[in-house]
């Protein structure tokens, strides 16, 4: 009835302006509490492919996973409620070491579909192996179909974590027959075109090609490209999420094969500086470029909070012309807290002692590595976490 | 492949590259040499800055007569390549003035290939690789951060950096161990 009277739509009108209007709300972090986990002296996880944590929402447990590669050693604790009198928990160790005999790469990621369903990409990107929670090899597979049409491609995963969602695993693709990149133009510039997205179904055994979607390659204007292969993670509606190192947009990929592009930048960014095909070659040059120019890091999904969280790296002002160069463990971040819609809501920045790489989005909150190697205050006899909960921020008073 | 953190760019440099390029080395000649650079007001050259490295992490001292050669290859960089140049080095006995100097890198070779490597050769190694060590972040002029060091009499005397494409080439030129 209200809407049949003039002031019942200005009333509605007033609703609505006054939701296209508001501003998100700005979002913070809060440091709770510190969760830490028992470790061999010589082992540092220092890449997010071989971090997972999984959550039994069912049986109310939790899962934590590291992968040890250089002893092909998988830890891993299930995390009771409460934390045990020394506040350290322990980690028990799996044995991959069978694997991936038969290749000489060592494991590179894992994912989990559930506890008794572990999965693990070797090195070599040619093999997929999963597990039983002991270890033991349930199915494996040598994928090594032609993908995208004629081009022979092989599976990796980027370095990302191996996501998984239903069935399917969400990968990355990489051509075969590129030939050398530092000493061919051309053969570069053939790889910047290559699509890289690929996701699979396990539910077939060769699913090499069932993959669905595809996506964009390395991106390269203006040569800001950072060659790095993209930051992914996914959506809870099992979209895929890409970044590109020096670009603050967010790629948006459905399997329906709807694509949307976000800007998300840092309230830091800057523009990277161009790098010259020269400098491929040159590590010294490129070890320099990494230092000193900002990045966008890790991009993690946050299904919990319906948010996302994405680093960027600040870069060093200077690196270089040093007897002995800065570490990568100095370089300052932030981390940018985005809402559903990918609209950034919130900006924290981190001093170099919190690792950006050393993220996990658990029920709890989002934990954060806080001693890293490099710094002081690291036990190598411990993992250490922060755990941080979002909380909003007070508008400034005016 | 490395996995160092923020690893991502390297660690990515070091999978394209090792995967897509690595697997056959052309055994180009090498036709870059090296000399020492000249000191600046605000480093040390790099001869003091190797010997210095040997001395802090290993006690080692470049020996004081005669000539000697350190191959240098670090965890960082393109990682496919510097398997490849481990792995070469293990296949041959080399002459007693040599002196392999390497980091956490030689723990992803298998057990054989360490044992023969360090059968074949006086191995350096700084294996603690939970960060980057020193080897991995001294700045010796080796643009692929991987090089032959020679010295005489106790000194530094040139730089020879070698690659993917070149260390077979290079490496040949060392000294074997006599029957």
């Amino acid at each position: 009835m209200l809407l049949l009277q003039p002031a019942g739509w200005l009333v509605l009108a007033g609703i609505l302006l006054s939701a296209c209007n508001r501003t998100p709300e700005r979002i913070g972090l809060t440091a709770t509490t510190e969760i830490r986990f028992r470790k061999p002296a010589s082992y540092y996880p220092q890449a997010r492919c071989i971090l997972a944590y999984y959550d039994d929402s069912l049986r109310g447990q939790e899962y934590f996973y590291f992968l040890d590669r250089a002893s092909n050693t998988l830890l891993h604790t299930r995390l009771a409620a409460a934390p045990p009198a020394d506040s350290v928990f322990a980690l028990q160790r799996t044995s991959l070491a069978h694997l991936f005999h038969h290749t000489p790469y060592p494991l590179e990621a894992m994912g989990v579909f559930a506890p008794d369903s572990l999965v693990f990409v070797d090195g070599g990107v040619h093999s997929i192996c999963l597990t039983n929670a002991q270890g033991q090899v349930r199915q494996q597979w040598q994928p090594r179909a032609p993908i995208y049409g004629r081009t022979p491609y092989f599976i990796t995963t980027g370095f990302q974590p191996v996501y998984t969602k239903g069935s399917r695993l969400y990968l990355h693709a990489g051509p075969d027959d590129v030939g050398n990149i530092t000493a061919d133009t051309m053969a570069f510039h053939r790889l910047l075109t290559y699509k890289t997205g690929l996701v699979l179904d396990v539910r077939d055994t060769l699913f090499a090609n069932n993959f669905t979607g595809e996506f964009p390659g390395f991106l390269s204007a203006k040569n800001n490209f950072n060659i790095v292969a993209p930051q992914s993670c996914v959506t809870p509606e099992g979209d895929y999420l890409f970044t590109y190192g020096s670009f603050s947009q967010i790629y948006r990929y459905a399997l329906s094969g709807h694509k949307q592009v976000t800007d998300a930048p840092s309230r830091y960014h800057r523009p990277a500086r161009g790098l010259p095909f020269s400098s491929l070659k040159n590590h010294q040059d490129l070890i320099g470029y990494k230092l000193t120019e900002p990045e966008y890091g890790p991009l993690l999904s946050d299904p919990y909070r319906r948010r996302y969280l994405r680093v960027y790296r600040h870069g060093l002002p200077a690196a270089l012309n040093q007897p002995v160069r800065p570490s990568y463990a100095d370089i300052p971040w932030s981390l940018l807290i985005l809402d559903a819609g990918l609209n950034v809501v919130g900006e924290v920045p981190f001093a170099p002692t919190y690792d950006p790489d050393l993220i996990l989005v658990t029920r709890r909150g989002v934990l954060i590595g806080n001693h890293r190697p490099e710094h002081a205050g690291y036990n190598p006899q411990q993992l250490s976490f922060l755990l941080f909960t979002y909380q909003p921020l007070q508008a400034p008073s005016s | 492949m490395r996995y160092f953190f923020p690893l991502s760019f390297l660690m990515c440099i070091a999978g394209v590259i090792s995967s897509s390029s690595c697997s056959s080395p052309t055994g180009t000649p090498a036709t870059e040499s090296s000399p020492v650079p000249a000191a600046s007001a605000t480093s040390p050259m790099p001869n003091q800055l190797f010997a210095t490295y040997l001395h802090d992490t290993f006690s080692h001292t470049i020996p004081s007569s005669g000539e000697h050669w350190y191959v240098v290859i670090p965890a960082v960089g393109c990682l496919g390549c510097a398997h490849a140049e481990l792995r070469y080095l293990a296949g041959t006995a080399w002459a007693p003035t040599v002196t392999v100097v390497t980091s956490g890198l030689l723990r992803d070779l298998s057990k054989a290939e360490q044992t023969s490597l360090a059968r074949h050769v006086q191995l350096l190694a700084d294996t603690f690789r939970v960060a980057d060590n020193t080897l991995d972040r001294i700045s010796l002029p080796f643009h692929s951060l991987t090089g032959l060091v020679r010295t005489r009499d106790g000194q530094a005397v040139e730089f020879l950096p070698f690659d993917k494409d070149t260390y077979q080439h290079v490496l040949a030129t060392l000294p074997k161990r006599r029957p």
